[in-house]
């Protein structure tokens, strides 16, 4: 099945001429990662590509070669239209919405809803980039250096630095191989996942004096007044859950990210095997893995972080 | 011996033949690694340990300083005592970079049959050196070479080795990590090491205090 599909989609890549490549809002490294990883092979093969992410690309992967090549806008004219890393069409974002149903999905999350005419769907690969380290040089695109960067940037950074439960020996090797191409995966490592500005440290700072713990569950809040005390210019979290999900003694870790106009921004995290967050991240509207879920919800953050918490909390009596 | 930088391992060759041969004619080993001891000098000592022991000989694990209880989940941290006791015929330093900072009990033994190290300022001190400064840490210089001293690595012998290799590349990211950094610990996944629980208890970044107190098991 999964060969008819890969089949499918290099017949509909090589036929295409041009081409509208998007990811997700608030975009993390596998979706600049596997965004640049697709556009820039579509390029090296002649073909005219705009790369869009509705949110622009954060500080933390401007580095890679191709960055400024993504745009927050595009021209309505294309002929194929493509996914990456987008478990549901809507968190391509308000940019793109309305636009006709895209033509190829490229994704890793279990919960995707497959909205497109042709779904590659691997919920076992670490990262969107993983899939594409597998596939592209099987559809005729090779991996050059700057592909392979923006690749490995999506592995280590959808794998925290290949500590998650399901980094394997082939996913390792597959590390080994990217890096064979001659990209300096410790620098890769340092610029996506442990350098942080200023701001951000100074964001973290607001996030942990209000951490509140309840029936195993750790969790901070960060509101829009604490992003502009801050100064951080982002509307995520600076990847705070990552900090929060090394608090001993929870079962489960979550931040709250105030979002403007009325909307909260939610992250789980499992912090024991056998805890299921997409479960409850699935019934707001939300999605991605069982140690690592995301929802945005509608509404003022005080009521949502009841409703949120409240779920979580039945969700783990379950 | 000069720096292996860059060098294949054909390069250790004739070291490597005369540590197999003095293993091979071993019986009773005792090993040690230095004071404060860290996951590689866990690791490495462990790794090594436990595959001797696993081939049929006696052998002595030592730490000067004890066991630190974030390694206590490896299959035979128990093994290690602080203690030297007479009787083995082959002795060897692990990870010991300077010299011999194994602590005084070691050091008045006289100079090691063997000397593995993976720093490039270890001066030699063994009789027999292999200092192999291309590896990211000792563990990593015994997974790259054991095969050549007729040893194999077993679960527990592979969960040691990656266990140093995680904590002295700090999670991989240290600017040593290089392709073959990453095929080995693919192999040393392969021969049964569960990295993501191995890298949640390893000695790494914020995470310490967490790790050591869930290895007392509170």
């Amino acid at each position: 099945m999964e060969n008819d599909v890969s089949a499918a989609i290099k017949a509909q890549l090589e036929a295409g001429q041009s081409f509208l490549v998007a990811s997700h809002v608030r975009p993390d490294g596998d979706a600049v990662g596997s965004l640049l990883g697709i556009g820039l092979a579509l390029r090296d093969a002649g073909k005219h590509v705009q790369m869009v992410l509705a949110d622009g690309v954060s500080s933390s992967f401007r580095h890679l070669e191709g960055a400024d090549l993504i745009k927050t806008a595009f021209e309505p004219e294309f002929d194929t239209f493509v996914t990456v890393d987008c478990a549901d069409y809507k968190r391509t974002g308000k940019l793109l919405a309305g636009l006709r149903q895209p033509d190829v999905n490229i994704d890793h999350h279990v919960t995707n809803e497959r909205f497109a005419h042709l779904n590659l769907v691997e919920g076992q690969e670490v990262a969107t980039a993983a899939i594409l380290t597998n596939y592209l040089p099987a559809w005729g695109y090779p991996i050059t250096r700057p592909i392979a960067a923006a690749l490995l940037t999506g592995i280590i950074t959808d794998t925290l630095g290949f500590r998650t439960a399901n980094v394997t020996p082939e996913a390792m090797r597959q590390v080994a191989t990217l890096m064979e191409s001659g990209v300096d995966m410790p620098e890769l490592y340092m610029r996506g996942l442990v350098r942080r500005s200023f701001a951000a440290a100074r964001y973290w700072g607001r996030g942990l004096g209000n951490l509140e713990r309840r029936d195993g569950i750790v969790y901070g809040t960060l509101t829009l007044e604490d992003r502009k005390g801050a100064a951080y210019s982002g509307s995520d979290d600076a990847d705070l859950i990552n900090v929060i999900s090394a608090i001993d003694g929870f079962k489960v870790a979550m931040i709250f990210v105030e979002q403007t106009h009325q909307h909260v921004k939610i992250s789980w995290r499992a912090l024991e095997p056998g805890i299921d967050v997409s479960t409850v991240a699935l019934r707001f509207g939300g999605g991605g893995h069982a140690a690592a879920a995301g929802a945005d919800v509608e509404g003022a953050l005080d009521q949502v972080t009841r409703a949120v918490i409240k779920a979580t909390k039945e969700m783990l009596r379950l | 011996m000069e720096n292996a930088e860059g060098h294949g391992v054909e390069l250790f060759d004739a070291v490597n033949a005369a540590i197999g041969s003095r293993l091979a004619e071993s019986r009773h080993l005792l090993l040690v690694s230095h004071l404060r001891p860290d996951g590689d000098a866990v690791g490495s000592l462990l790794g090594l340990g436990l595959a001797l022991q696993e081939s049929g000989r006696s052998v002595q694990m030592v730490l000067a300083d004890g066991t630190p209880s974030a390694f206590g989940h490896l299959v035979g941290a128990d093994r290690i005592s602080a203690a030297i006791r007479p009787g083995f015929d082959v002795f060897i330093a692990l990870d010991c970079a300077e010299s011999m900072d194994a602590g005084n009990a070691a050091a008045q033994l006289g100079p090691p049959n063997i000397n593995v190290d993976h720093h490039a300022s270890n001066p030699g001190f063994g009789t027999l050196n292999l200092v192999d400064s291309s590896q990211v840490s000792t563990s990593a210089v015994i997974a790259r070479h054991m095969s050549s001293w007729g040893l194999s690595a077993s679960a527990p012998v592979a969960a040691a080795l990656l266990t140093g290799i995680i904590s002295e590349t700090l999670g991989f990211r240290t600017a040593n990590v290089t392709a073959a950094t990453m095929r080995q610990v693919a192999d040393l996944m392969d021969q049964g090491a569960d990295l993501p629980s191995l890298y949640l208890r390893a000695e790494v970044g914020i995470a310490v205090h967490r790790r050591i107190r869930s290895a007392h098991g509170k």
